[in-house]
């Protein structure tokens, strides 16, 4: 491994002792073998250095034994926003696939529930900038999966900045006959994303932006919030309240507020600044400071809202207390008019759009959680005035010039079929 | 409680229709045809000449307050390919604001464009939004443009309640969004299509979607309607639950729980309770095999027709025939394989009259026009 070079860990089935299975690795970007405690991994671990494979150790108290130092594989929920090290990495994150429990499946507005931890690496990028985030999660047990499940697992987390320690299902642990095209699979989605390595930098276009210290009480409902905003296509900015410098309101056209305890003066003068500049500011009845004269009513009747300078002010009448309820009435309160993206027959998809800071260019990642070409054509809208898309996909030789409709709320680009994940980047 | 449809049921239901068999034929008014092979330019002047045929609009809607069902049935997420809505199972934005423009020309006081969408209490902006169309545009075609979501209250007090004349067949009367009441003259804009339950969705079947799923939705309450709607209108397909006791109930419980034979009888008693002043449909582009890209089989199609009429029985007798039918044609016969035919019903509740004899076509004529669905 040279310097410099990024790491793509695998972890080492505990089964495998045998140095022979290393060539299985042969042609794949993994350079990094997690190994399991103990001396039977030795033979494995000088043929995996003679081969230029970095190893290091998953300890049995769930640490990583690295050469620079130890640092622990912590649970998502307790992620330490204080963590100092080159790398974050969390267990418990789920497995990307449509839910397996979802009763919405098929008819006029069906659309299927979708695990992803997309919402989870935008919070570990924006809480812990600069870190390498990992994610650690199994296969699910009892199923035999398609080289594709692979695919999206790795792609889901790479989209949004992350990588997975890819592991390996019972299954293929038993049969390293089926390890081939699960690596070929993976690598192709590893390289197709490290080509692409630049669109990391852009931020992401968001209307909507979720400010909170994503800690204590306020952890659970801030993070779902973020998760079901990303089930209705909304694209957010995670905003974190400890570093008010940090904020980056530019082109949002609101601001969710949800912890329980209101913000000190100065930074709710901030969000009412925001406000006075056309923002919308949506929070909790704890918020305090409320200038302004009443507005219309909200939809629903669950927010009393007060115009101020030229925004708006939406104060929950209630606590909140279900994150679907307040993504919903944040959307509805911003209206659909600010969408930045449109899926159609995309229920299955999940997107992430980039805008490089000029602005001239922007991508969307998609990734296709049904791992199959979908039943439906699928058509991306973007509320922007871009004249050229390019479509790009780890299976395809080169990227394609795909054809833009002019819409009322700036262009439509009819998809082609991709089975797992996918690019369409813009020119302005 | 048995779905199917006994003898017993069978001769029930024709001794009702018998015994409100109109002393005279149902009523037969004129209806009006016009091509027109896109939504550009050509619209406006198809339109205009589409109404003119029926001798304008004026007389029927000078100093009135207009309320239009529009049938934007389904997900606005969910298309027939890439195809946008308004070229598949949605009536056409463009035919929508043609309409309105036309109409405020003609001096409608008010125009409400109304849709009680799929299980949300959303505005219909907002709705029309997640399709990539344009409400502003609508609002500014005429003045006096407003939107409702008649699926909920709204800010309303209480609904309003629509009983059928002569009783009904399945249910002796309607809770509806008082906006249906509120209006001179209602007009049905649909889209020219088949149906998966109905056989057809014209002019009439539009109408199912003027109830509220806060009542008719699968997650109503028990006793009273709900504050917000809640899952799809299924107890009218299959007759599972009955509405919130506040609300009228089915006449006879034990009646036939089948799609084929349920939705066409509510569909006649809601057009009953809730006559149709104007009735437009859009054939220009369109889809074939079902209402709605959920169905298995659709596919696109381009008729490139315009129908409209003040009998809305009469007009969807000559759009059935224009995609290939016989609106003659009754249970076991195409596009009726699995329901009864819902004009029958209506004929026979002396709405108006399908047999095309009878009707006046303005326009090209049928065998002219035809754009046969199942070719």
């Amino acid at each position: 491994m040279g310097p410099g070079q990024e790491l793509v860990p695998i972890r080492w089935p505990a089964g495998w002792r045998d140095p022979a299975l290393l060539a299985e690795l042969e042609n794949s970007p993994i350079n990094l073998l997690l190994l399991p405690p103990g001396p039977e991994f030795g033979p494995v671990r000088s043929q995996a250095q003679r081969r230029g494979l970095a190893c290091w150790e998953i300890t049995s108290a769930g640490e990583i034994s690295a050469p620079q130092g130890r640092f622990r594989i912590v649970p998502r929920a307790e992620l330490d926003w204080n963590a100092t090290g080159p790398i974050v990495a969390a267990r418990d994150c789920v497995w990307p696939a449509i839910a397996t429990e979802s009763t919405a499946s098929a008819g006029p507005t069906g659309v299927p529930w979708v695990d992803s931890n997309g919402w989870l690496a935008q919070l570990v990028r924006t809480m812990l900038p600069g870190r390498e985030f990992w994610l650690f999660f199994e296969p699910p047990a009892n199923t035999v999966l398609r080289p594709e499940g692979y695919a999206l697992a790795v792609a889901d987390a790479e989209a949004f900045g992350a990588r997975w320690a890819i592991a390996f299902d019972e299954s293929v642990q038993r049969q390293p006959q089926r390890v081939a095209p699960v690596l070929q699979a993976v690598s192709r989605v590893i390289r197709f994303f490290q080509l692409q390595r630049h669109w990391r930098q852009w931020p992401a276009c968001a209307a909507v932006g979720v400010l909170s210290d994503y800690c204590g009480e306020h952890r659970h409902m801030a993070e779902e919030i973020l998760n079901l905003l990303a089930r209705r296509h909304l694209p957010y900015r995670v905003l974190d309240k400890r570093q008010p410098g940090s904020w980056n309101l530019g082109n949002l056209k609101a601001v969710i507020y949800p912890d329980s305890l209101p913000p000190d003066q100065g930074r709710a003068q901030r969000l009412l600044d925001f406000v006075q500049r056309g923002g919308l500011l949506i929070a909790g009845p704890q918020w305090r400071l409320r200038p302004g004269r009443p507005g219309p009513q909200d939809v629903y009747g669950r927010f009393d809202v007060l115009l101020h300078g030229k925004g708006r002010l939406a104060i929950a009448r209630e606590p909140f207390s279900d994150p679907y309820l307040v993504a919903l009435d944040a959307h509805l309160l911003l209206g659909r008019r600010h969408d930045p993206i449109r899926l159609w027959n995309g229920g299955s998809f999940n997107a992430h759009y980039l805008v490089r800071p000029d602005g001239k260019r922007a991508v969307v990642q998609l990734l296709n959680y049904a791992t199959r070409r979908p039943a439906h054509a699928v058509t991306l809208g973007i509320n922007g005035a871009f004249r050229r898309a390019i479509f790009w996909e780890p299976e395809a030789e080169g990227p394609r010039t795909l054809e833009t409709l002019p819409a009322p709320h700036g262009i439509e680009i009819p998809l082609p079929e991709f089975p797992v994940c996918a690019a369409v980047e813009l020119e302005a | 409680m048995s779905s199917a449809i006994t003898r017993r049921h069978a001769l029930a239901a024709l001794a009702v229709a018998a015994a409100r068999l109109p002393q005279r034929p149902a009523p037969a008014a004129p209806v009006s045809v016009v091509r027109c092979r896109s939504y550009d330019a050509e619209l406006r002047p198809a339109m205009e000449r589409l109404f003119d045929q029926l001798g304008g609009l004026s007389r029927l809607v000078k100093g009135k307050v207009v309320a239009i069902k529009l049938n934007l049935t389904g997900s606005p997420t969910y298309r027939l390919g890439h195809r946008p809505l308004g070229t598949a199972q949605w009536v056409h934005q463009n035919v929508i604001g043609v309409t309105v423009a036309l109409l405020g020309r003609a001096g409608a006081k008010k125009i409400r464009l109304l849709e009680s969408p799929w299980s949300t209490a959303e505005p219909l902006e907002e709705y029309m939004l997640a399709a990539n169309w344009d409400p502003q545009a609508l609002a500014t075609a005429a003045s006096g443009v407003e939107f409702e979501n008649t699926n909920w209250l709204g800010r309303r007090k209480a609904y309003a309640r629509f009983p059928v004349p002569g009783g009904g067949f399945i249910y002796p009367s309607y809770d509806l969004s008082p906006a249906y009441r509120e209006c001179d003259v209602f007009v049905s804009l649909a889209k020219l299509k088949e149906h998966a339950t109905a056989g057809v969705t014209l002019s009439l079947k539009n109408c199912f979607g003027i109830t509220p799923c806060t009542i008719y939705g699968d997650g109503a309450p028990d006793d009273e309607p709900g504050q917000f709607p809640r899952g799809g209108r299924t107890m009218f397909h299959d007759g599972h639950r009955q509405p919130p006791k506040s609300c009228p109930q089915e006449i006879d419980p034990r009646s036939p729980r089948d799609g084929g034979y349920r939705v066409p009888r509510i569909v006649v008693e809601l057009a009953a309770a809730r006559p149709i002043d104007l009735a437009i449909i859009d054939g220009i582009e369109s889809m074939a095999g079902g209402e709605g890209p959920w169905v298995r089989g659709t596919r696109p199609i381009s008729p490139g027709l315009l129908v409209a009429g003040l009998n809305p029985v009469c007009t969807d007798a000559v759009a059935t025939a224009l995609m290939g039918f016989d609106p003659l044609a009754d249970r076991g016969t195409p596009p009726f394989e699995r329901c009864d035919n819902t004009m029958r019903l209506a004929e026979e509740l002396g709405i108006g009259t399908r047999d095309l004899t009878r009707i006046e076509v303005r326009g090209p004529s049928i065998a002219e026009a035809v754009c046969r669905f199942r070719a």
